[in-house]
């Protein structure tokens, strides 16, 4: 079963993980390719929505504090550009997850310090009904 | 006479909200990578997969220290705030192997900067606090690094000189970055202040810099900046090869 999971999640566009901090990115990037899915990562607002709309990404994963441009410039661009096809999961450090998500127009938010079990679900909820 | 003091009142205030708020970003963003790690590690483990072990090792180390770096520089500041003296552990020590690990560490974790250090010796010695001096230096690249969001090259420039009676190492960070307008220039030191050209642009805490120089004056050294805003920053830090001279007293 997992193999399958890994083909057909491979054959797909990528996971676009945001965050200033390379081994926050780095610890995402490895939790997803286990799973088989591919990722690229972005330190900054700027390179994200670069990356961004270079290569559709199937999913967004942004921190709301990044340096060039925060996550709120980053998810306006992405859904002016992508309107509601590529959906943004906030990863939030505060208290105010779910106000900020809905100030982005995110479709979910994980609270950091989170569990990756907790970070998969939430993934692969998005992405079953984004399907 | 009222109106000002309202007004620093909110100041206060504002600096204190946003102290609040980076530091529980910048203290969870470690905590996350070393939780998820952690579980990455159990569950290689428990599948007996013993692949990429000694990757995942060293990001939860780096996150640690990361970390602990952090707890350092707010409890100097701690201490500064309350006029107390740092407990420096002083010994003879080469900086030389310290900078470069720092400065290589830097490097790993940004393409998009070009960190280049030039030195007038391989032989540093300074009487210091090794993990102090450690955090000074860490701090003052990663700035050079974060004020500089564009990238660019950063470069540290170590020579000596002798000045009253005395052997100086001198250290000059020198980037590229968005520099730091003159007015805010005089505060940069203080505790929790950030420049107006980074603040709501930039996350920080406005800990980094003040808990360095803070170290630096506890070792008897100096720290100075000079920038134009746009237009760069350099961070010239000199250390007394021989130790704080303690008759002479703090100028």
């Amino acid at each position: 079963m997992m193999k399958e999971q890994n083909t057909t999640n491979q054959a797909q566009a990528p996971i676009l993980v945001v965050d200033d901090d390379y081994h926050l990115c780095q610890m995402v990037k490895w939790v997803l390719e286990d799973e088989g899915f591919e990722v690229q990562m972005a330190a900054d607002g700027r390179e994200a929505v670069e990356r961004a709309l270079l290569q559709q990404p199937k999913l967004i994963l942004l921190d709301m504090r990044l340096p060039l441009l925060d996550g709120k410039g980053v998810a306006k661009q992405v859904h002016a550009h992508y309107g509601t096809r590529v959906p943004i999961i906030l990863m939030s450090a505060d208290w105010h997850g779910e106000e900020k998500r809905r100030q982005i127009e995110a479709v979910a938010y994980v609270r950091k310090p989170f569990n990756i079990d907790d970070l998969l679900q939430v993934v692969q909820n998005t992405l079953q009904r984004s399907a | 006479v009222a109106e000002r003091a309202q007004r620093e009142a909110e100041d206060a205030l504002q600096i204190r909200n946003d102290f609040l708020s980076s530091i529980s970003h910048d203290l969870k963003t470690p905590l996350t990578v070393m939780r998820g790690t952690i579980q990455l590690l159990q569950r290689r483990l428990k599948q007996g997969d013993m692949s990429a072990l000694l990757d995942r090792l060293k990001v939860l180390e780096v996150s640690i220290n990361k970390m602990q770096g952090m707890i350092e520089d707010i409890l100097t500041i701690a201490q500064l705030k309350a006029g107390q003296h740092l407990d420096l552990d002083i010994r003879p020590l080469n900086l030389f192997p310290l900078i470069t690990r720092i400065v290589e560490e830097q490097q790993e974790i940004t393409h998009r900067h070009h960190l280049h250090l030039s030195t007038y010796s391989r032989d540093l010695p300074v009487q210091g606090d090794a993990i102090r001096l450690d955090r000074v230096i860490t701090n003052l690249l990663t700035n050079a690094i974060k004020y500089s969001p564009d990238g660019g090259s950063i470069t540290l420039d170590i020579t000596d000189e002798e000045e009253s009676n005395q052997h100086w190492i001198v250290m000059r960070f020198q980037d590229q970055g968005i520099g730091i307008p003159e007015a805010d220039q005089p505060f940069l030191f203080r505790p929790f202040y950030r420049a107006s050209n980074a603040r709501g642009h930039i996350p920080g805490t406005g800990v980094g810099l003040a808990s360095a120089a803070q170290v630096v004056r506890e070792h008897g050294g100096t720290i100075s900046l000079s920038s134009q805003q746009g237009q760069g920053s350099c961070i010239l830090v000199r250390l007394p090869v021989n130790g704080k001279s303690e008759e002479r007293g703090d100028v």
